[in-house]
């Protein structure tokens, strides 16, 4: 056989392949799912060696964070945000507590409030702000979700910020493995200017006038490890391309089977082309991305 | 297509329905993954139940069809069981 034989062979019907694709028929299907079962054995019990240091199976670092933050200022004009250590201390410590008394929120059922983690990390502020999100892939997934809430993208985009610090922390929330991601921003005391400021409360911005000023410092989170290996990536555009194959083959086979007349037993290719719509669209809209607060 | 289509609009309706409803129940509750891994499973049971009522009707359900939306099925399912990181 040459090599266009077994092309054919493999992706179109022919009297060789029982006029159905080989890759459809139900040995190809079988290993299909084997693998599947087996990258997601994979990822399940050795994620924890393989992924992300930090924990679970996620592709979120400060670092991305820090940086995709920063160019949606850039793009508006915007003064880069300087990482804060005492701000990152902050963001990890909300993330903890929120895990240590399984709550998803600004304000802790117990009344403690954003701006107390900021305040015993050492910050001094003159406004400070908090975005939140769960259960995110990817750092862009984050920010972009960011950027689509009116109240959030005030927050990455407000003038008065100088300083951002970050949270990345996974643990069990509400009997869930999830991944917190805490972004505390916050602008040092100026006593000058802090005179003549209100306290301002927002739904995840909060201002007041502050006690002391302090020197910020830029130095960029020591918790961004960089994956050693990350299956995610992987796995999440392995799930696209086969999606995509899949779907070539399916429309290969049927289009050429029906020019020919061919009537077979099996599946019905665009029930099966239908059901790989929806998959890809979950994926792509909906499964993809987390819940921001 | 088209005329695969036509010929079975009522089936194709349901399952475009079902799928649908797939898509609303993820949103609705986005970012809690057990749920949306149920709601996925739930999808993959019906999208298999579908096959068989397809077939049963059309008078092809032999085993062969219905292993094959068995296999179709749960590969996909657990893909997005990766992606969903359970």
């Amino acid at each position: 056989m040459n090599l266009k034989k077994i092309f054919l062979h493999f992706f179109t019907p022919q009297e060789s392949n029982n006029y159905k694709a080989k890759t459809l028929q139900i040995d190809f299907l079988s290993f299909y799912l084997m693998v599947a079962l087996l990258l997601a054995f994979t990822v399940k019990n050795m994620g924890p060696y393989v992924n992300n240091v930090l924990g679970f199976a996620t592709d979120i670092t400060t670092i991305k964070l820090f940086d995709l933050s920063n160019k949606e200022r850039e793009k508006q004009s915007l003064q880069p945000l300087q990482y804060n250590k005492e701000l990152a201390e902050a963001a990890q410590k909300k993330a903890a507590d929120m895990f240590a008394k399984d709550y998803w929120a600004h304000f802790a059922p117990d009344g403690t409030t954003p701006w107390s983690f900021i305040l015993n990390s050492g910050y001094q502020y003159e406004y400070a702000g908090e975005n939140l999100a769960k259960n995110f892939l990817f750092s862009q997934g984050v920010v972009d979700a960011w950027m689509n809430s009116p109240t959030h993208k005030e927050n990455i985009l407000r003038k008065d910020y100088t300083e951002v610090g970050y949270g990345v922390v996974n643990g069990i929330l509400n009997g869930e493995e999830t991944t917190l991601v805490v972004q505390m921003l916050g602008t040092p005391l100026n006593k000058s200017l802090s005179l003549n400021k209100q306290n301002e409360i927002y739904p995840v911005t909060v201002s007041r006038p502050g006690i002391m000023a302090k020197e910020a410092q830029a130095v960029l989170g020591q918790d961004s490890i960089k994956p050693k290996i990350n299956l995610l990536p992987f796995s999440v555009n392995g799930t696209y391309v086969f999606i995509f194959f899949f779907s070539l083959v399916l429309i290969a086979d049927f289009y050429i089977a029906s020019k020919l007349y061919i009537v077979k037993i099996g599946g019905k290719h665009m029930a099966h082309l239908i059901f790989l719509g929806f998959i890809l669209l979950s994926v792509l809209f909906i499964i993809k991305n987390g819940a921001i607060l | 297509m088209k005329k695969e289509l036509r010929k079975h609009l009522f089936d194709y309706l349901i399952l475009i329905s079902v799928g649908s409803l797939f898509l609303i129940l993820l949103k609705v509750n986005q970012g809690n993954r057990t749920y949306s891994f149920i709601v996925a499973l739930v999808f993959c049971m019906l999208y298999i139940l579908w096959g068989i009522y397809h077939h049963y009707k059309l008078g092809s359900l032999y085993l062969k069809n219905v292993v094959e939306y068995i296999l179709i099925g749960f590969t996909f399912l657990y893909l997005l069981k990766i992606i969903l990181v359970i």
